[in-house]
């Protein structure tokens, strides 16, 4: 069994705490050319990164359902602004 | 005082059209970037304050134009004045009512999964001994229910004020990471940090729930 341990290990290229680290650098395609290859090889072989992957790209899609689309679209005193911006125009 | 933009500016035009007066220039990047500036504001501080210190951005805006020098876009200025004044506030507000974390922004830099949950029988620490739980397999499809919105929410309101901003900015706002950059004044490998580990507290609150 060591040899195919050893054998997996290689295999695997980094350990997934560190490959759990890299996921955001991954998803904004910001990891060194070198560190990039490592991963995917890990994520290729390794299911439990896979989830984790997937998991952060549905969080990032949950995050961006949580938008309050129901913030005003203008400040509370645009009249005030108004006022302030006629005064440039006399300047 | 005389305004030193260079006129390659991406926006140059905005610019001068606001130290004109302009009102249909200053409507336009009223709708583009009030709705983002009052959710960040809202983020730090309760409703009513944020919309004020919105209103106040907007009025800084307008008086202190001339002295936008081009080093970052428009849009970066105009959120770093907005940040500036809330973030003062809210440490204000936090002494007589706490209502969110304003800090401390340092970070005991925690794994992104808990090292336990990384101990395979056969290679050792560091790896997965079997995947986690995948979440559209969860029972009833609760995935993307109001309650786990709810949930998502309450993680990024949770999240140390660093780690908030960027993830407002990248997951909800949709900016690049340059503009994040730009707006914030951190280093790229700062904001991805930051992201990441904002992004991965919310990733642990879906899973807490979904469990
Ligand atoms: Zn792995």
């Amino acid at each position: 069994m060591t040899d195919d341990q050893e054998f997996i290990k290689n295999d695997l290229r980094i350990a997934c705490a560190d490959a759990v680290e890299l996921v955001t650098d991954y998803l904004d395609d910001a990891l060194a050319p070198r560190d990039l290859d490592d991963f995917q090889v890990h994520l290729g072989l390794c299911e439990g990164c896979q989830v984790f992957v997937d998991q952060i790209r549905k969080t990032v899609t949950l995050t961006s359902q949580t938008q309050d689309l129901t913030v005003p679209v203008e400040p509370a005193n645009m009249d005030a602004l108004f006022a302030a911006l006629d005064e440039k125009r006399t300047d | 005082m005389t305004n030193v933009l260079p006129p390659n500016h991406p926006d140059a035009g905005t610019v001068a059209a606001l130290g004109r007066g302009d009102r249909e220039a200053f409507t336009c990047i009223v709708t583009e970037l009030n709705p983002g500036l009052t959710r960040l504001a809202r983020s730090y501080v309760p409703e009513a304050l944020a919309d004020e210190i919105v209103q106040e951005t907007w009025m800084a805006v307008i008086k202190s134009i001339e002295t936008f020098q081009g080093r970052s876009s428009l849009k970066s200025w105009i959120y770093r004045i907005m940040l500036n004044k809330v973030r003062t506030l809210a440490v204000r507000e936090a002494k007589i009512v706490p209502f969110t974390s304003v800090g401390p922004q340092t970070d005991d830099a925690r794994p992104s999964v808990e090292p336990e949950r990384l101990m395979n029988p056969d290679l050792g620490q560091g790896y997965w001994p079997e995947a986690p739980v995948r979440w559209h397999t969860a029972p009833d499809e609760r995935v993307e229910t109001k309650e786990t919105l709810e949930r998502v929410h309450a993680a990024i309101q949770a999240l140390p004020a660093a780690q908030r901003e960027v993830v407002a900015m990248r997951d909800i706002e949709g900016w690049s990471a340059e503009e994040v950059c730009n707006a914030l004044g951190i280093s790229s490998v700062n904001q991805r940090v930051l992201l990441h580990r904002g992004r991965v507290a919310v990733r642990e609150a879906v899973e807490e729930y979904l469990s």
